[in-house]
């Protein structure tokens, strides 16, 4: 039996993950639109290969990846493609992206795929080709290209291969009915990654208020026959932050500024395991994934798989949101999702919830009073950093204090903000905070850049400077030391030439 | 429909400043019960008289500077404040030395920093180090616990407070004092020989330390961290088990 340690801090708010019936899973409709923005993923954005006009099959390539730190777009459904262009996008900054709308044609033809069984004898680079190519990247939340993630590079051997299935912010049910309905192509997915890596072992962490997600990932294990470790552990908020689940499951903390391929140890959400799976087995692109739609505004909160690029006004729709009024959309969970600016923007392949509350559901905070220093904030940082500290030197922009008390380790959870009694909206402080840092490390780059450049300009100019002197003292060598072989001086002697021709033209005039 | 644009998180708790503050003031109970207990009424008097004065200072104050003293008196700092200080103030003390207390608490202690979160000291202990340097007699001048003297009802209580003078003081000296103005006995002796320190009165100082100080010794260190531990404690009695003497 494995030892679960605590972490520091967390805290216990309202799951209420019933609301949308973890476990049933449904259909969303195929929309008349689809919008496909060309950056799902951290990092570069993938380069448009349709042109407006073309017809497209499901699971066809729209869009490549450019690059390493990129992952390429499908169609989620057959149509023709109408536009490439700016297009609001779900995003916390509310801007607008490149995006291929595709019109969809309602017969939903789809390319044919081919996969390999056979795994277990393919060489890892290959398999990890067509991870990138089949789209997918992190489903958990942050995108990041799981191709990426699974070259750590010779220096970081893993050890571990573990499969994050906390899922503990409220309200979100999109990995528990991703765990119950889809055991077996879970348990299959970690092993392909497991083989990706070389790891020895493969873990999956699930928290213990999903009791029929674990059963059903327990009995796809025994189905499976094979050695794979089923850890549960007790739920609270943040058990699920890639540091916290590897501190609970193994007592080892990730390095500050490190990853978890540092101590051996790759973590996976489950949905990445899924679609792994159907890439290299079924030979299947990511173009669907599962949204839980809950919040008390909806008549019918639940949890559907759904085309990428549906527009989330579509999935709004069909989960009935009943308002009038002012509405929150969050896009995630009420912890660390943002604020929808703009209905029309589409879900990608971070959006695992759509959470339409009512305003007695989650009333907006009261306006914020001074802080008190309760400590309050402190005990519930899982973290373990000094909030209070780190919101009085953010609002007196004290950059290098920020840095001494670990800002970049926040991981925007939360917690503090919802502990504290003056209301005080903590985690703003610090992503602005953390967004000013950064310019001001640009900055400094860009100035550091062009002093180099200066630098070697001069160093350039001066080096050609020498050069052309080095030359002319070399040919002023050359012809003196022409000279004394020949005995005689060839300044002298064009002197001589030039007398001798004005004395030519002198005397024929 | 228009969309609400707020950031993360969108949940929150229902901390509320005024239910950190109540629970602090709860978490003093059961040190002014003890003290009562053994004391006499002279700290609930301090509390009540000293509250009031407080809660009058600070509606004034914030009313002066413009803002609504409302909700400076709803959040209830101002009470624990003027709870923290009149609890360590020697019951029976005169009326004026609560007035003095008080009034610098609130006003040097807290309000010239601007109020609640802004003062860099804990405004009751202002208030205390300011009148234990300006009136040490005062200060200093404990009432004799339930067992060594006769202790005082309401009547003769008032009397103390409000006409100090007019009736004979009921003070004796505290154990720190005892051991403080000891020259002579080994402190095995000073135990066994002086009435404060053994027999119910000693038990007494001993059972107000446990009461105050159980919560944790930081407190003496930090008034700050006893807000944040005494509160915790209030609220959590998992806490109250873990940490049991
Ligand atoms: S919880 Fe709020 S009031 Fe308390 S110390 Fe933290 S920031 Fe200050
Ligand atoms: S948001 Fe940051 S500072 Fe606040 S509790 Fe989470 S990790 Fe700690």
């Amino acid at each position: 039996m494995r030892t679960i340690h605590d972490i520091h801090g967390g805290i216990h708010p309202p799951e209420r993950k019933a609301l949308s019936r973890p476990g049933d899973l449904q259909n969303a409709p195929i929309p008349p639109v689809l919008v496909l923005p060309v950056r799902q993923h951290l990092g570069v954005p993938a380069l448009p290969i349709v042109a407006v006009g073309d017809t497209v099959l499901g699971g066809q390539v729209l869009a490549e990846a450019q690059g390493v730190m990129s992952v390429p777009v499908h169609a989620p459904s057959s149509g023709t493609v109408v536009a490439i262009e700016s297009r609001p996008i779900a995003h916390a900054s509310g801007l607008a992206d490149q995006c291929i709308v595709i019109q969809t044609d309602g017969e939903d033809h789809w390319l044919a795929f081919e996969g390999v069984t056979s795994w277990r004898e393919r060489d890892p680079a290959t398999l990890v080709e067509r991870i990138r190519e089949a789209g997918i990247a992190g489903l958990g939340g942050a995108g990041f290209p799981t191709a990426v993630k699974l070259s750590p590079g010779p220096t970081r051997p893993i050890e571990t291969l573990l499969v994050n299935g906390t899922e503990c912010e409220p309200y979100i049910t999109a990995d528990d009915t991703l765990m119950q309905c889809r055991a077996d192509e879970l348990v299959e997915g970690a092993h392909i990654l497991a083989h990706i890596l070389s790891a020895d072992s493969i873990l999956i962490g699930i928290e213990d208020n999903k009791p029929d997600a674990i059963a059903r990932v327990q009995a796809a294990i025994s189905r499976a026959g094979v050695d794979v470790e089923l850890a549960t552990f007790p739920t609270k908020y943040p058990s699920g932050g890639e540091k916290q689940i590897i501190e609970i499951l193994t007592g080892q903390q990730v390095p500050s500024g490190g990853i978890p391929a540092d101590i051996g140890i790759v973590c996976v959400n489950p949905g990445t395991a899924v679609a792994t799976q159907q890439a290299i087995v079924d030979g299947k692109p990511l173009t669907h994934r599962i949204v839980t739609l809950t919040g008390e505004a909806l008549a019918a909160p639940q949890n559907v798989t759904a085309c990428l690029g549906t527009p989330i006004t579509q999935l709004l729709e069909h989960a009935e949101l009943s308002v009038d009024g002012q509405q929150r959309i969050i896009h995630g969970g009420p912890m660390m999702g943002f604020a929808v600016s703009d209905l029309n923007a589409p879900i990608t392949k971070i959006t695992n919830c759509l959470l339409a509350p009512t305003a007695t559901e989650l009333p907006l905070p009261d306006p914020a009073q001074p802080c008190i220093r309760c400590g309050h904030c402190a005990e519930a940082c899982p973290a373990s950093l000094l909030p209070q500290q780190l919101y009085w030197y953010a609002r007196a922009k004290d950059q290098e204090q920020l840095a001494e008390h670990r800002l970049f380790d926040c991981i925007e959870c939360g917690a503090c903000a919802y502990v504290c009694p003056s209301q005080i909206p903590l985690v703003q402080y610090y992503r602005a905070a953390k967004g000013q840092i950064r310019d001001s490390e640009q900055e400094k780059r860009r100035s550091d850049n062009s002093r180099e450049r200066f630098e070697a300009r001069q160093a350039r100019l001066e080096a050609e400077t020498a050069a052309r002197e080095a030359k002319r003292a070399a040919r002023k060598a050359a012809a003196q030391s022409q000279a004394a072989e020949n005995g005689s001086d060839p300044i002298q002697e064009a002197i001589e030439r030039a007398k001798a021709r004005k004395a030519e033209q002198e005397a024929n005039p | 429909m228009s969309l609400l644009r707020v950031t993360s998180p969108h949940a929150s708790g229902q901390g509320q400043v005024s239910s950190v503050m109540r629970d602090v003031l709860i978490a003093t109970l059961p040190g002014v019960l003890i003290l009562t207990a053994y004391f006499g009424p002279g700290t609930l008097l301090n509390i009540v008289f000293g509250g009031l004065i407080a809660v009058a200072t600070e509606y004034a104050i914030t009313a002066l500077r413009g803002r609504d003293p409302r909700v400076a008196i709803s959040d209830l700092s101002i009470l624990v404040t003027s709870t923290l200080l009149c609890i360590a103030l020697p019951p029976y003390a005169p009326w004026w030395l609560i007035v003095i207390g008080v009034l610098t608490a609130v006003l040097l202690g807290k309000q010239v920093f601007g109020g609640l979160g802004y003062n860099p000291f804990n405004p009751a202990m202002v208030g205390y180090v300011v009148l234990l340097i300006s009136f040490p007699v005062q200060m200093s001048a404990w009432a004799s616990p339930r067992g060594l003297a006769e202790v005082p009802g309401l009547g003769d209580t008032l009397r103390h407070v409000f006409a100090p003078g007019t009736i004979d003081a009921v003070t004796a000296a505290t154990p720190l004092d005892l051991l403080r103005q000891n020259t002579g006995l080994l402190f095995e002796d000073l135990l066994t020989n002086s009435p404060e320190l053994t027999g119910w009165g000693g038990i007494g100082w001993f059972e107000v330390n446990l009461a105050f100080l159980r919560w944790r010794p930081l407190a003496v260190v930090s008034p700050d961290l006893y807000l944040a531990c005494a509160h915790r404690y209030a609220r959590c009695p998992r806490c109250l088990r873990a940490h049991r003497i």
